[in-house]
């Protein structure tokens, strides 16, 4: 027995040896592996140069934001001057004027050092937001205006050349080298040889395998690195990727070694893949889409632009009278209800902006309850619609996900709480007790100065680890499909076809 | 004799199993793809309908305020969608739907549907237009394999031929065949569909009808010209297996690969400045007009204009001045910068459109947006609608601050009401026609006829290539 598995084996790796040098003459394979290597490298090129535009973009950013800074230093010192009082909105030595006016923040994302592996959502999330003290639940509905008919026409970045091109080119290679005997009347004359079909279909498509896959394993390194991509720094999420497209690749060889099976022509394989490749790449997330959008269905914008508009303007219409039971109900304001008529607006915001976002609360709730739902429907359907799934991965690894955008706002609204918190009782202390001016007449009034203390905020990102373990789960169902379809394929190849 | 080879043609294509289910699968991911693009339509037009009525009302019924606090209420301004839009969605999905048309800024419009949208949400986004663009060729390259080059590895076709009189009229009546059923199948109940449709919504204008009309045509010459391409390669290839590969790699190059491709390399020739530095630049040449030494400046051009020396003696209203001037300022910064932004966007649309000899999928992108309504050039007619609505709204705001001088001498202005609220008329816009808007579409359409000739021609010269 065990003789008997020695010279099965022997014979299987004599036999695949030579299938290796035989697949290595075919000029299909190297045009496919060209193919690959290239789309790879301008798909990474494409997204490295968005990127990259994003970055320079942050450091303009923080750049005018210094100017910016110097620039209020500046004017408070000129503001010293003796002479007539400035409106609020022009001096930055008032704390009221200064955050709102003169205070500029931008949250910052940075990308992530394999960023050029996904496009992901970084052409249509901002990867620089401002914080400012009253926008509504902190994230204001800001984004970079790319090109609108490029972001529908979508990239051609690494993840579509990897998802939805490399699949294509495996079947074609398999296929078409797989079925040349088939095709050409030749397979009876491997039949009449002492092979069994597993071996020999097996052996074929192992060599094209350990042909495509190393080349794909080499091709995503060499693409990132040409775009310039420090991949020394994330070794862990290119490995990840590596393996993830490995994963990916294995499971379209199973899937055509499953068809291939059958002993198909070339014609009627390519077209059962292909029809796969259709019902997976586009018909599943199209049908998933649909269904997500019944059972879940986004709540309006319009609805809730009307609702705010409504709640404003019946606290516009009552603002007297909410001040006056908001500064009844506080011991510091309680004997300060006759400033309320010449409060300015930023001063009537520090109490309204708070009430506004407790009535927009549910609509708000019902927006993250909808967008989270459709997070989780997202990664469920890549499990079926394995090319969205592993596009999900890939932005993951890229950080260009949805998921690592959301915590990004999170971070912006906590940030925007915890400078609601220090300015707020600043500007509210100036109503009852206003800071006297230090220099009698200044122009300014120089209740402010704090221009280097004001909190800032830096985004804690997530860590390689975390984003290679939100991976994981992926490429093994990738790899445990791909044995499952492998199993198919071998167990359909008892015999040769009944019609040699 | 053409036609009725065709109609044989047509019956043994409907037995075909792969080409059957292939163009009825699609076909029907079409409709539905139509169905789902017309119910959003439908509803979201009627959400922002409702919506903009309300707004009108809380303008008109704002009360007495200070016309300067009117013009920062002022309303949000709703983009209807494009009564084509069930076709081709085509840019809509990522560019704001509402904006709000406040004093001293050009606010961006806001609320993109695809901003919120999960990654599923995005991959399975698709119009008619989109799958006919992409898969079309599948399909009909797929009709090409079946009937020249299955049957020639049959031998059907040999046979075929060799009992014609005239063995180019086999392939004509096949080529017939297959444009009929492409056009039969995957142009024309979409096509219908959204007549209907428009109709039932009451949007069918003249104008409508005849994108409509040349929506359809321009999907036809596709789809016929992607029948020739198809054709030809199974005619000029010497066997079943060379043909196969050529249609297969010639509708990932030509459809999935190349648009993309094309875009990217616009993208990459005819760079786009970051947005935020544009929003930067507006910042630093806006936010000077507010500043302090700014007003000084403006105000002793006002002294020196009137002759006064003092606030008191002008006998207009300094604020109402100050915030005019400050606003004409904004006018000029936002059409020079945000403009330029915009005309940078159109140039590399056009340069898009310029690349459609390397596919025709490329060139059918933009004319189909284009003919929907959905392209940026549409988009931008509305931005521009909105933001003149906007500035009619806010200079006739300064003119009520500016009529009379406001100062110490007079007695506090009275606050505006409903008389002036009235006087601006609601905000209402009307989709450009095509005729204002054909550039974009007649080069990318020269070049999707280009294709089609150019196809016909290689076709005519496969023909005359077959014998017996």
């Amino acid at each position: 027995m065990t003789m008997n598995m020695m010279n099965h084996s022997t014979r299987f790796s004599e036999l695949l040896l030579w299938e290796w040098r035989r697949v290595a003459r075919s000029r299909l394979l190297w045009s496919a592996i060209a193919l690959v290597f290239l789309s790879f490298i301008w798909g990474a090129s494409t997204a490295a140069r968005l990127h990259h535009a994003q970055s320079d973009m942050q450091q303009r950013t923080l750049a005018y934001q210094a100017e910016r800074h110097a620039d209020t230093v500046a004017r408070a010192e000129h503001f010293k001057q003796i002479g007539a009082e400035l409106p609020y909105w022009q001096d930055p030595t008032g704390v009221a004027g200064y955050s709102q006016y003169f205070m500029l923040q931008s949250a910052i994302k940075p990308h992530l050092p394999l960023s050029a592996l996904a496009i992901g959502g970084s052409d249509l999330q901002p990867s620089v937001l401002p914080v400012k003290l009253n926008t509504l639940f902190g994230i204001e509905p800001v984004y970079d205006f790319e090109n609108p008919r490029g972001l529908a026409l979508g990239g051609f970045d690494l993840a579509f050349a990897a998802v939805y091109l490399l699949p294509l080119i495996i079947i074609s290679v398999v296929c078409l080298l797989s079925t040349f005997e088939r095709d050409r009347g030749l397979l009876r004359l491997i039949a009449a040889q002492p092979v069994s079909p597993r071996y020999w279909l097996g052996a074929r498509t192992l060599a094209i395998t350990v042909w495509l896959l190393p080349a794909i394993a080499i091709a995503l390194p060499l693409a990132l690195s040409a775009s310039g991509a420090s991949i020394q720094q994330a070794i862990g999420e290119l490995i990840t990727a590596i393996v993830l497209l490995i994963a990916y690749a294995t499971v379209w060889i199973a899937l055509a070694f499953a068809v291939l099976a059958g002993w198909p022509s070339a014609a009627g394989a390519m077209s059962a893949l292909v029809s796969c490749w259709l019902t997976l790449a586009l018909a599943a997330p199209i049908l998933a889409d649909a269904a997500i959008a019944v059972i879940a269905p986004a709540p309006s914008r319009a609805v809730y632009i009307n609702d705010q508009r409504q709640i404003v303007r019946a606290m516009t219409e009552h603002r007297e009278q909410i001040l006056t039971d908001m500064f009844k109900a506080r011991s510091d304001l309680i004997n300060a209800t006759a400033q309320i008529p010449n409060l300015d607006s930023v001063s009537r915001n520090t109490f309204f902006t708070a009430e506004i976002e407790m009535r927009l609360a549910p609509l708000q709730s019902q927006f993250d309850t909808v967008r989270t739902i459709h997070a989780r429907a997202s990664q469920t359907a890549g499990y079926v619609a394995l090319p969205l799934g592993v596009l999900q991965a890939l932005t993951v690894l890229a950080g260009t996900d949805a998921t690592r955008h959301l915590a990004f706002e999170a971070q912006i609204r906590t940030h925007q709480l915890r400078l609601r918190e220090w300015f707020y009782p600043l500007i509210q202390r100036e109503i009852s007790t206003p800071t006297p001016k230090p220099i009698p007449g200044s122009m300014g009034r120089f209740n402010f100065t704090q221009f280097d203390k004001v909190p800032t905020m830096h985004f804690v990102d997530s860590t390689g680890n975390e984003r290679i373990n939100n991976v994981i789960p992926m490429v093994l169902w990738l790899f445990a499909l791909g044995a499952v379809l492998l199993a198919v394929g071998y167990k359909r190849l008892r015999c040769w076809p009944a019609d040699l | 004799m053409i036609l009725s080879l065709a109609c044989i043609e047509l019956r043994v294509l409907r037995r075909d199993p792969r080409a059957g289910w292939m163009l009825l699968t699609l076909a029907a991911l079409i409709l539905l793809a139509f169905a789902m693009t017309t119910w959003n339509n439908v509803r979201g037009n009627a959400e922002k309908h409702s919506v903009a009525d309300a707004e009108r009302t809380r303008w008109l019924q704002q009360g007495q305020k200070d016309a300067h606090s009117a013009a920062h209420y002022s309303i949000y301004a709703f983009k209807p969608g494009a009564a084509l839009s069930l076709l081709d969605s085509g840019i809509e999905p990522f560019v704001g739907q509402a904006v709000w048309l406040e004093a001293h800024v050009q606010n961006d419009m806001l609320y993109r549907a695809q901003g919120d949208y999960s990654a599923l949400q995005r991959a399975g986004l698709t119009h008619p237009a989109a799958l006919l663009n992409t898969f079309a060729p599948l399909a009909a390259f797929l009709l090409a394999f079946t009937v020249i080059a299955l049957d020639r590895e049959r031998g059907t076709l040999r046979f075929a031929l060799g009992a014609a009189l005239s063995p180019q009229r086999i392939v004509q009546s096949k080529y017939l065949a297959v444009c009929t059923l492409l056009i039969g199948l995957l142009a024309a109940p979409v096509t219908f569909a959204a007549l209907l449709t428009t109709m039932l919504q009451q949007t069918l204008t003249t104008d409508v009808f005849l994108r409509v009309g040349l929506w359809a045509l321009t999907m036809s010459i596709y789809l016929v010209a992607l029948a020739a391409i198809g054709m030809t390669v199974c005619l000029l290839s010497t066997n079943i297996r060379i043909a196969l590969l050529a249609l297969i790699g010639l509708w990932i190059v030509l459809a999935i690969a190349l648009p993309r491709w094309s875009s990217s390399a616009v993208e990459k020739m005819q760079p786009l400045p970051a947005f935020q530095s544009i929003k930067q630049q507006i910042q630093r040449e806006t936010a000077g007009s507010s500043a302090h030494e700014v007003s000084a400046e403006r105000e002793q051009m006002l002294f020196k204009k009137y002759g006064v020396s003092r606030r008191e003696d002008l006998p207009v209203d300094l604020r109402g001045v100050m915030l005019d001037m400050a606003e004409r300022h904004g006018y000029e910064v936002f059409d020079r910068i945000l403009g330029g932004f915009y005309d940078r966007i159109e140039a590399q649309d056009r340069a898009f459109a310029a690349w459609s000899f390397l596919s025709p999928s490329i060139a059918l992108h933009s004319v189909s947006m284009a003919l929907a309504g959905t392209d940026f050039t549409h988009h931008r007619r509305f931005i521009e609608s909105a933001e003149h609505y906007r500035r009619d709204l806010i200079n006739r705001m300064n003119a009520e601050l500016m009529t009379d001088p406001h100062n110490e001498q007079s007695p506090a202005r009275p606050l505006a009401d409903h008389h002036l609220w009235e006087q601006v008329s609601a905000f209402q816009y009307s989709a450009p026609m095509m005729g204002q808007v054909w550039r974009t579409a007649l080069r990318a359409g020269s070049a999707l006829i280009g294709w089609l000739l150019l196809a016909i021609a290689l076709l005519n010269v496969a023909m005359r290539r077959v014998r017996p």
